[in-house]
């Protein structure tokens, strides 16, 4: 479907995009995942046609893009502030992309209904998009980028100024929107929990380059580098020599890795006190702290030797001082790459 | 002692009494005198104007032609403002500062300029006679609509052109990048996202045009010659000619009037660009592409061509008048020729102007600061005020100085005939413009902003002085350099006021004008030079001052 | 900063205060923008006198006026000089004036007198006369006009500027100066003499200086075309007297004809009320002085009332003096003006 091949992109000195390529398959969600400032936005705006001053080339459908105005490209453009025309009714902005498609007034009015009641605004055409609550100006951005059927949609942070309850239900309803359309799409995000929620696959870009592209179970299993297990909220990252109980790590490992290769361990494949019925190496630990996460419990753990290890816990009963025994199931290792 | 907040409120009276003092009571003193001749009320005069096809007649020009004025300057200013609030290229900075040097010169000096521009024997009807061999003048706008129309826009240009560049500057993008996506051609994206959404800073840029070119007085007599009179030249004509007062108080009553609308009008159209200011800062982005090199490059000389080519006339003609380089016009200035001349030699009056505009500019400055305090925050006080303020503009200065003249006689208020008439008149015109300078920036602070401060530990007047000062200084230099033209270039005719010490730039130039004899006339052309020279050093300067920030101009 | 400039305001109040208690020992002359003396000429006064002058001024001399007029219950000085005689009579029915019979008036033509009760006393007079282009009509062997109706024929066709009576005192001098020649009654009135005249395309321009600098063909000017225009019969020795080149001559000339000129004569007098009437009355006598009269043509080119001082060489070498002025009445003047300019007006649009 869209084919990004060897993009590069510098503002000044600064390199925003190093040779990037990519591809979105028909039907297919891509997240752009990365920290403010890795290039996913330039990465968008590049598709979209907003920059032009790039090396490298952008093809649809085998077309190349190159030559191709911004108007022209028929590609739907969700923004992050939603870029609503302040001076327009809901209406008229979801109408706007309708009107310069020269439809007749019939056909609009009736586009304009059905993207309304898809968007869940039936009733809200007449309103001023000043008077819209945040959730609402959304939806109507969602609506405007939708309505003209596009090629092609591209979303930019677009639940980044939302608060986390409506977040994670609009994340949902974008989805099955998205779906029910048909579309392809790239959906830029910096929170890796909305583009698991989102994504058919997951881009992670660290510096302007491609760091892993993965399925959205791959990327949480097999990060590919620490950066990004770092990036996907992984705090149990060590090396195999660090200490004694790495070793003995290492050495249950199926097949051995290198003595100073990097490994993380999931949160949830460390057990505390009874051992689970599945292969795991046991130590002893100390609770340092404990976070109360509503339906979990954060510990963190000091071990021998100065490690330090974060695991969940329903136990009510854990305080800071107790001592543990800590069980780390082997299919909780993560190796990278 | 700890200021409160609303001990600061009683400076709040500051503008209120100036006004008071200076605008309402010589206002209502004359008016006073000419419609109650003998005690009782006479308002004949009104049904005078009414009635007769000749001030109906007058109104309805001074209404078309500022009509039409206001249409073309925006119009023209529009591109430009376009152009330099989302291009980076040298000499912007420089050519926004010095957009406003038109605004500085005597109409005589710039009625010449023109003259020698566009005049039947100027530059360019030379220029065209000789390429295209005729005989005689392809220009002929002398005494024309046309002229006054040009001369209006070259005054008014900058104004346009500093409130919607300065808008423009202050939107972000996005809008414009959402309609592309949605199928918007450049054609679309003005019509759909940039005309819409430029739509207050334009009507406020034209009801500002609309009312220096409804109240042009100079303009219109000098190039429009008798057969165009402004509601303005009337009243001059019927106070100073033929001495009827109430008939001049009914048309100045008729100006006010219309004024005061269009001043209504457009402090509503301002509060709607300080709400929309707040949205994210905009793009300057780098010349890239040929078209927008030409794009760019055509709309810069155009704009240059319209204010400088006359300034540079000017200056051609100080130099050398009838064919050889001279300078000695210059020299000729710091003596004191014939022993006479005003009794000061005319290089003495730039310090008399200089002091003069310090002090207006000084005055102008903190009134129009404490106006926009009371504007912004004052609640309803401060939206009946804003309106009110704008009305000495619109207001003739003839009928005003004849205010003052019976007003201000007495003790504590007996000011008519000290050189303190001239910077506090200088003021009441001036500080409006600071107004419309700092406001919008004074309402962009959040207020997260300085309760931050406050929780901070800032006291009312450490907001002041930390907070709201740093983040309108932008609008405080440009409402400055404002208040410095204004008054550099007021002739301050129908003031009475003490010679030896008030004789100022445009003084001289009228005196030198006025005196027979070419070698009076070329000096009078090189004061205008010197004019110019000061008052570009000094907007230059104030320019420089400046932090950060946005204003209307 | 708002305390500081409250400090600089106080302090510039307080210098304006120390300027009023100054006001005992000054005597002030409310003057026109025009007027103009020599400095040492004016400190004599105030070393025979002991005394300070003040100069105020106020704009034209109608605004001038007006503004003494509006101002008599409170006077703005002791002095009021620049009142001509087309302006004359609303002055003296504005009762400003407290009647001063000067002994230098001895030395004065009767002629000048305006007033028997001596409210105001001439200082100096000027002749509004056409003056021509000398090179162009000497180029053209071209006859000068000997009387405003020569104007009208075809060889002076498209060479006389004027200036328009409504917003220029030149303009409204010569206007006074048709009505006095042509009357406002009979076959052929001043408005059938300045119909023919805009036949004949007259330009009409609002001010002096756009006349006589931007349309008069005279040399040194670079966009002016016509060789006659409405100035002073004061401007040919003026033109030499300011030319880089005093020695080559005059290059322009005044024409002095019977009834083609209209005399402007400048009054002085006491203001009603004045704070230093002693102190006015001096002054009154100083202009009228040998001193001051002779120092008027060269500061404000106009010539004294004093037929015995000496005139200055350039004047007494360039100047000509009409000796049969156009004559109206000032109460006539004041009572027709606007019905004046308005025909006139009606005359020259239509």
């Amino acid at each position: 479907m869209l084919t990004i091949s060897g993009v590069s992109c510098a503002f000044g000195d600064v390199t925003a995009l190093d040779n990037l390529n990519l591809r979105v398959e028909p039907d297919e969600i891509v997240c752009l995942l990365g920290p403010s400032g890795c290039g996913k936005t330039t990465l968008l705006r590049i598709v979209a046609g907003l920059i032009t001053d790039f090396r490298g080339s952008v093809y649809i459908a085998g077309e190349d893009l190159r030559a191709v105005p911004v108007h022209e490209r028929g590609f739907g453009l969700m923004f992050q502030d939603y870029a609503l025309f302040p001076h327009l009714t809901v209406s008229d902005n979801i109408a706007y992309g309708l009107r310069r498609r020269r439809l007749s007034k019939s056909a609009i009015a009736e586009r304009v209904g059905q993207m309304l009641l898809r968007v869940g605004l039936e009733g809200f055409g007449d309103r001023d998009v000043s008077t819209l609550s945040g959730g609402e100006q959304q939806r109507v951005a969602l609506a405007r980028s939708l309505a003209p059927n596009p090629r092609f949609l591209m979303l930019d942070e677009p639940l980044g100024s939302l608060d986390a309850l409506l977040r994670d239900q609009l994340a949902l309803e974008l989805r099955s929107i998205i779906k029910s359309a048909g579309l392809s799409a790239i959906y830029v995000t910096h929170d890796h929990r909305e583009a698991y929620a989102i994504a058919d696959r997951i881009a992670v870009m660290d510096d302007g380059a491609m760091a892993q592209l993965a399925e959205p179970m791959r990327l949480y299993h097999h990060p590919a580098n620490e950066t990004v297990a770092r990036f996907l909220g992984f705090s149990n990252i060590f090396r195999f020599d660090e200490n004694e109980f790495t070793a003995e790590l290492r050495g249950a490992s199926e097949r051995v890795p290198a003595a100073d290769d990097r490994f993380l361990i999931h949160p949830e494949g460390v057990h505390l006190g009874k051992c689970p019925d599945r292969p795991a190496i046991s130590t002893e630990g100390v609770v340092e702290s404990v976070v109360f996460r509503g339906d979990h419990r954060e510990i963190h753990l000091a071990l021998p030797e100065g490690m330090r290890l974060t695991c969940k816990s329903a136990d009510a009963n854990l305080a800071a001082g107790n001592r543990v025994s800590v069980h780390v199931a082997l299919d909780a290792i993560g190796h990278f790459g | 002692m700890a200021f409160t907040r609303s001990r600061w409120q009683l400076l709040y009276l500051v503008p209120v009494l100036f006004l008071a003092a200076f605008y309402v009571y010589p206002l209502l003193t004359i008016f006073d005198i000419s419609l109650r001749p003998e005690g009782a009320l006479d308002l004949s005069s009104f049904a005078r104007l009414f009635s007769s096809d000749f001030y109906i007649g007058t109104l309805l020009f001074t209404f078309w032609q500022a009509l039409l004025s206001t249409a073309l300057t925006v119009m023209l200013a529009l591109p430009c403002a376009y152009v330099i609030a989302r291009y980076r290229f040298t000499g912007k900075s420089v050519l926004l500062s010095l957009s406003i040097l038109p605004f500085v010169l005597p109409t005589v000096v710039v009625a010449m300029a023109f003259m020698s521009l566009l005049g039947k024997r100027g530059l360019v009807n030379d220029l065209l006679a000789t390429l295209f061999s005729l005989d005689y003048s392809p220009i002929q706008l002398e005494r024309t609509l046309a002229i006054i129309i040009i001369v209006h826009v070259f005054y008014n240009f900058a104004i346009a052109l500093r409130i919607m560049a300065g808008y423009w500057a202050s939107q972000g993008l996005a809008t414009e990048e959402a309609a592309r996506t949605l199928g918007a051609n450049e054609w679309a994206v003005w019509r759909d996202i940039r005309l819409p959404m430029i739509k207050p800073a334009l009507l406020s840029a034209a009801v500002l045009v609309f009312t220096f070119t409804f109240t042009s007085f100079g303009v219109v007599l000098i190039l429009g010659g008798i057969r165009f009179a402004t509601l303005e030249v009337q009243i001059y004509y019927q106070a100073v000619s033929i001495f009827n007062l109430p008939l001049a108080a009914a048309l100045s009553l008729v100006q006010i009037v219309v004024m005061f609308v269009m001043m209504v009008l457009y402090t509503r159209t301002q509060r709607h660009v300080q709400l929309s200011m707040r949205s994210s800062a905009g793009i300057v982005k780098p010349i890239k592409s040929r078209a927008e090199r030409l794009l760019v490059g055509a709309i810069v000389i155009f704009a240059s061509v319209l204010l400088f080519a006359p300034l540079l006339a000017l200056i051609a003609r100080s130099l050398h008048l009838g064919g050889a380089l001279d300078l000695s016009n210059f020299a000729a200035l710091t003596e004191k020729s014939r022993g006479s001349l005003l009794f000061i030699a005319p290089l003495e009056s730039v310090a008399n102007s200089l002091r003069f505009a310090l002090i207006a500019m000084l005055a102008a400055l903190l009134l129009g600061l404490i106006s926009s305090f009371m504007i912004a925050r004052g609640g309803r006080l401060g939206r009946v005020f804003d309106p009110l303020l704008m009305l000495p503009l619109a207001t003739s200065a003839v009928t005003l100085g004849f205010g003052f003249i019976v007003a201000l006689d007495e003790p504590p208020l007996n000011l008519r005939s000290t050189w303190l008439i001239i910077p506090i008149s200088h003021t009441l015109v001036a500080f409006p413009f600071v107004v419309r300078s700092v406001l919008p920036s004074l309402r962009a602070i959040p207020p997260s902003v300085r309760e931050s401060a406050q929780v901070l530990g800032a006291r009312e007047r450490d907001l002041l002085r930390t907070i709201d000062l740093p983040l309108i200084s932008r609008g405080l230099a440009v409402g400055a350099a404002f208040a410095f033209t204004v008054s550099m270039g007021e002739f301050g005719a129908s003031l009475f006021v003490a010679q030896r010490e008030s004789v100022t730039i445009p003084v001289v130039i009228y005196r030198l004008i006025g005196d027979p004899g070419l070698a009076s006339y070329r000096q009078a052309l090189a004061m205008s030079v010197i004019l110019l020279l000061v008052c570009a050093a000094g907007f230059l300067l104030i320019d420089r001052l400046r932090v950060a920030g946005a204003g209307e101009f | 900063m708002i305390r500081r400039s409250l400090i600089l305001l106080t302090l510039l109040f307080s210098v304006s205060r120390a300027a009023f208690a100054q006001a005992q020992a000054t005597v002030v002359l409310v003057t026109h923008d025009s007027f103009a003396a020599s400095e040492a000429v004016l400190e004599a006064f105030e070393a025979e006198t002991g005394m300070r002058l003040e100069v105020l001024r106020a704009g034209d001399a109608g605004k001038m006026v007006n503004q003494a007029i509006l101002s008599k219950n409170n006077p703005l000085g002791d002095v009021l000089y620049g009142v001509d005689n087309t302006f004359l009579s609303r002055a003296l029915e504005g009762e400003i004036f407290e009647p001063y019979q000067s002994s230098a008036l001895e030395f004065v033509d009767e002629a000048f007198l305006a007033d028997d009760t001596y409210r105001v006393s001439p200082v100096d007079y000027g002749d509004v006369c056409l003056n021509y282009d000398i090179g162009f009509f000497e180029d053209h062997e071209l006859d000068l006009p000997a009387s405003l109706q020569d104007l009208t024929q075809s060889q002076y066709e498209r060479l006389l500027v004027v200036q328009n009576p409504a917003t220029s005192s030149p303009g409204l001098a010569f206007l006074l100066a048709t009505v006095g020649a042509f009357g406002t009654e009979g076959e052929y009135t001043y408005l059938d003499f300045w119909e023919d005249l805009r036949l004949n395309d007259v330009l009409v321009v609002d001010g002096w200086s756009d006349a006589y600098y931007g349309e008069f063909s005279a040399p040194g000017r670079d966009t002016g075309s016509r060789p006659l225009v409405v100035s002073y019969a004061s401007s040919p020795p003026a033109e030499v007297y300011f030319s880089e080149d005093p020695e080559s001559g005059a290059i322009t000339g005044a024409i002095v004809d019977a009834n083609t000129c209209f005399r402007q004569i400048e009054y002085v007098g006491v203001l009603a009320g004045a704070a230093n009437p002693a102190g006015a009355r001096l002054l009154v006598d100083f202009m009228l002085s040998e001193a001051f009269q002779e120092d008027l043509p060269l500061n404000m080119f106009v010539f004294p009332v004093r037929a015995d001082v000496e005139l200055p060489a350039v004047f007494a070498e360039f100047a000509t003096i009409p000796e049969a002025p156009a004559v109206v009445d000032p109460a006539e003047i004041e009572q027709h003006r606007e019905a004046w300019i308005q025909a006139w007006t009606e005359v020259m649009l239509r």
